[in-house]
């Protein structure tokens, strides 16, 4: 680290870095920077997908045309308020917040944020396609598991709400005021039985 | 609001204020995460004053059971430790 913060001092290039062309300088054989084409962001060239690929600065194809459609491509100062929103969330949470008004015009948006519309847990996916294949067909012993088009090594846990409140003596004897949280463990499922 | 003035048994007072700290401690923690609740902070004021109000009527009877209420207590001197604690023989 003492060398290359030295390297640094004295303007030599360090191997943990590539030397940043400099205006006017003659960089020889070293290839240029690659640099961000902003023109795949301009409609005129919306068909010239080609060239879009190339620049780099755009995700796959599918995922492309789903940031378009959210207005992603838009001039710039619109398009980041249109990022802070969320609407380049992944799929499923991008139109959770869809429907809850979020991308509404700003003054409405803030209000709508205030509410925590937009906290509820992770809508369900579906199972990747390596589970689907491993599971045994004409078994059914994981059909009845209700976190089975869940990801697996995730933990979920949904957001409490304030009901169910009980007694403070029948609170103290069963370990928590919220009735929804009695739930002695019976080895099996999430419920009380 | 509820006075914890009807509680002569010293067990019974101690029993309600082992109840209402219990129930003050869970809201405090449903509070960390939902800060905004409104219903949740209201319960919380009603049953933390209830708490106060039973420590400083146990501190008035039976002697201090935390510091902050030691100067409730009746007795001029330093009581602190004279009343058995709840825990040993005669505290309840």
């Amino acid at each position: 680290m003492a060398n290359y913060q030295n390297n640094m001092r004295y303007g030599r290039q360090g191997n943990m870095r590539p030397m940043r062309p400099m205006p006017g300088m003659h960089t020889g054989c070293q290839p240029s920077a690659p640099q961000m084409d902003t023109r795949c962001c301009d409609p005129a060239s919306k068909r010239d997908v080609t060239h879009r690929e190339d620049c780099g600065c755009r995700a796959p194809e599918t995922d492309r045309i789903r940031r378009e459609d959210c207005g992603c491509c838009a001039p710039e100062a619109d398009r980041i308020r249109r990022e802070d929103c969320g609407c380049c969330a992944p799929e499923a949470d991008r139109i959770r917040r869809e429907d809850c008004g979020c991308c509404a015009p700003e003054a409405d948006r803030i209000r709508r944020e205030d509410c925590g519309c937009c906290t509820p847990p992770p809508e369900p996916r579906k199972a990747p396609e390596c589970r689907e294949r491993i599971m045994p067909k004409n078994c059914g012993c994981m059909m009845d598991d209700p976190l089975y088009d869940m990801p697996i090594a995730m933990a979920y846990v949904p957001w409490q709400t304030w009901c169910g409140i009980r007694d403070i003596c029948e609170g103290f004897r069963s370990g928590t005021i919220f009735k929804e949280l009695d739930k002695p463990f019976l080895g099996r499922g999430g419920w009380k039985r | 609001m509820e006075t914890m003035k009807n509680h002569t048994c010293r067990a019974d007072l101690l029993n309600h204020i082992y109840e209402v700290s219990f129930a003050v401690d869970d809201v405090k923690l449903y509070l960390d995460t939902h800060p905004c609740d409104e219903e949740a902070m209201e319960f919380f004021r009603k049953y933390s004053c209830m708490r106060n109000e039973a420590l400083k009527e146990y501190s008035e009877n039976f002697g201090p059971l935390t510091i902050d209420t030691a100067v409730c207590s009746d007795c001029e001197k330093w009581n602190w430790i004279n009343e058995p604690w709840p825990w040993q023989e005669g505290g309840c």
